[in-house]
């Protein structure tokens, strides 16, 4: 398990997709926090084939037959 | 001063009350803390936060002490992982509200899947259908007529023209999906059209095929199931052979529990995967251990491309009563409470296996996952485009058959004209557009709910139907938690086609 230990009282299970900007967040500037997010989401190191399950729903395409 | 995020969900450990599992609903974060940490954060939380309308929240747990701030690094990494913002509840609402629309409009730019209806007729006449009407109605007996081969060519000569609107490149080859829905789809009598759409499907590239099927008469579909045609088969089984014929019938009241079993066994011989979905009340509730035992018997649960799961029935016509249905809260406490005294129903997954099985990944493989975070409920709000035998296109199936509320329709020449007020009320719907959501902390996890039970309960396409899913989430991560800690294999789940 690709976990980390904070502390003795906090185990990092999974990091957050992204971190709000401070500056922006303080100047309450949403618009480019969201920019800033979805860039880090679909754009930044966290690109990854798991990022699709970002808009994953019910009616997504069923996995081919076992072997 | 930081506060304590709105979006924070706290899960208790009912095996450990020293610890607590902290999940942000929108960064996505997942960790576990101890009790004064979590009763830090809720000693920092805002106001409460907005109930659901319906459906109940359960309660969580008071502070103990006054909580004393933790060391800074914690601080830290709390505020790093989304518990503690500096936005203010109204900010923050603001920014959930424009990243959620943000990844919605985001989703609308996937490829486009299709399915189509070959015919609204059925040979069968569950009590419970919400498409009854059209069978017993004369007056809808217009819509009882197969799909022919010129609308088929219509249809395809529309989807290049449907791929644009998603960003595609005309006559681009990819992967695409493509599903048969009805009435049923799979009678005997359409197999020369359903065998057309599936050549027409092919000739445009590699594609997933799949079939929502009462299972009846898939033995004329021998040749055309398997992974090179339709390699998923959704059948529907109401119990044990007792119990399924006295609920799905043929007209004439005759059970059709031995002719599905026959289209179970054509399938898998074939090489498609069968994916069951059995419809749970509380009159066949406890019938589910017996279910189980047949699956068994008959040699299916072992099958690798074999699965089963259970869906709550809905009260989707007058005939169904109410009182009978289970909630989806409901069923998956009863299936959990049985499995200790009928441990052989495991094969049968629970209506919120899913939300195990995705906590469940995080928890085995953590890091840095993106959680199945989700603007909308389903593919009706972003993708999903349904052919009726006329050319009528929907974005669900549940409200098929009413031209009033199709989101367009394919015209003789192939060109797609498209209803801007139908889209918009179907493909605009995300947990951004009623302001329950806006406000959930669950929101990105549940999606809204489904859009036609949130109109049959509250009147509004725009509000939330959260069918339990607060308690749902939490328990299923707690779970999930216990037995990830307890070294127990995670349970296998196959997609479902559609949880409504």
């Amino acid at each position: 398990m690709r976990t980390s230990r904070v502390s003795g009282e906090i185990v990092r299970l999974n990091g957050a997709a992204f971190r709000l900007n401070a500056a922006e967040a303080r100047a309450g500037r949403l618009d480019s926090l969201v920019d800033e997010a979805l860039a880090r989401v679909f754009g930044g190191e966290l690109q990854s084939p798991s990022c699709v399950q970002y808009n994953c729903n019910v009616y997504a395409p069923p996995p081919p037959p076992a072997g | 001063m930081l506060r304590t995020s709105s979006f924070t969900i706290f899960v208790n450990l009912s095996e450990n009350e020293h610890e607590a599992l902290l999940v942000h609903g929108y960064t996505g974060a997942y960790d576990k803390v101890s009790r004064p940490i979590a009763d830090f954060l809720r000693s920092r939380g805002g106001k409460t936060a907005a109930k659901p309308l319906y459906g109940s929240w359960s309660e969580e747990p008071g502070t103990r002490e006054p909580a004393e701030a933790p060391p800074d690094t914690v601080i830290d990494h709390l505020y790093a992982q989304g518990y503690l913002t500096e936005l203010s509840q109204e900010q923050e609402e603001a920014f959930f509200e424009r990243l959620a629309t943000r990844l919605h409009q985001r989703a609308r730019q996937q490829p486009p899947s299709y399915i189509f209806m070959p015919t609204y007729d059925c040979n069968l006449r569950c009590s419970y259908c919400y498409q009854d009407h059209m069978r017993s109605d004369c007056s809808l007996h217009h819509l009882l007529r197969a799909m022919k081969r010129p609308m088929v060519d219509r249809i395809f000569a529309a989807l290049p023209k449907i791929e644009a609107l998603h960003g595609g490149e005309q006559g681009a080859r990819r992967r695409r999906s493509f599903g048969f829905f009805g009435g049923e789809p799979l009678l005997a009598a359409n197999r020369p059209i359903v065998e057309y759409i599936l050549a027409r499907a092919l000739e445009m590239g590699e594609a997933d095929v799949w079939a929502v099927s009462n299972g009846t008469e898939l033995g004329a579909y021998r040749g055309l199931l398997g992974q090179a045609g339709i390699s998923m088969v959704q059948i529907t089984l109401d119990g044990t052979p007792r119990q399924h014929d006295q609920r799905r019938i043929y007209a004439d009241g005759s059970g059709s529990f031995e002719k599905i079993a026959a289209g179970i066994d054509v399938t898998l011989e074939q090489g498609a995967a069968v994916s069951l979905r059995i419809n749970v009340d509380r009159n066949n509730l406890e019938d589910l251990p017996a279910v189980a035992r047949e699956l068994e018997a008959r040699g299916w649960a072992s099958h690798p491309c074999f699965s089963a799961y259970t869906s709550p029935v809905r009260a989707g016509n007058e005939k169904t009563d109410p009182r009978g249905t289970l909630s989806t809260w409901d069923l998956d406490r009863e299936l959990t409470r049985m499995r200790t005294e009928h441990p052989e129903i495991e094969i049968l997954s629970r209506p919120d296996e899913g939300l195990r099985v995705r906590a469940r990944r995080i928890f085995d493989v953590g890091g840095e996952i993106l959680p199945s975070l989700r603007p909308s409920f389903c593919g009706a709000h972003d993708r999903m485009y349904i052919f009726d035998p006329f050319g009528d296109i929907y974005a669900c199936w549940e409200r098929t058959g009413d031209p009033e509320v199709r989101i367009g329709q394919v015209l003789p020449g192939g060109e797609v004209e498209l209803r801007e007020e139908q889209l918009a009320i179907w493909r605009e719907r995300t947990v951004a557009s009623n302001p329950v959501c806006r406000r959930c902390r669950y929101a990105l996890h549940c999606g809204g709910g489904c859009a036609v039970l949130a109109l049959g309960r509250n009147g509004s396409f725009n509000s939330n139907y959260c069918d339990g899913f607060a308690a749902r989430f939490k328990a299923s991560l707690a779970e999930s938690y216990r037995e990830h800690v307890a070294g127990n294999a995670p349970a296998m789940l196959r997609d479902k086609v559609c949880d409504l």
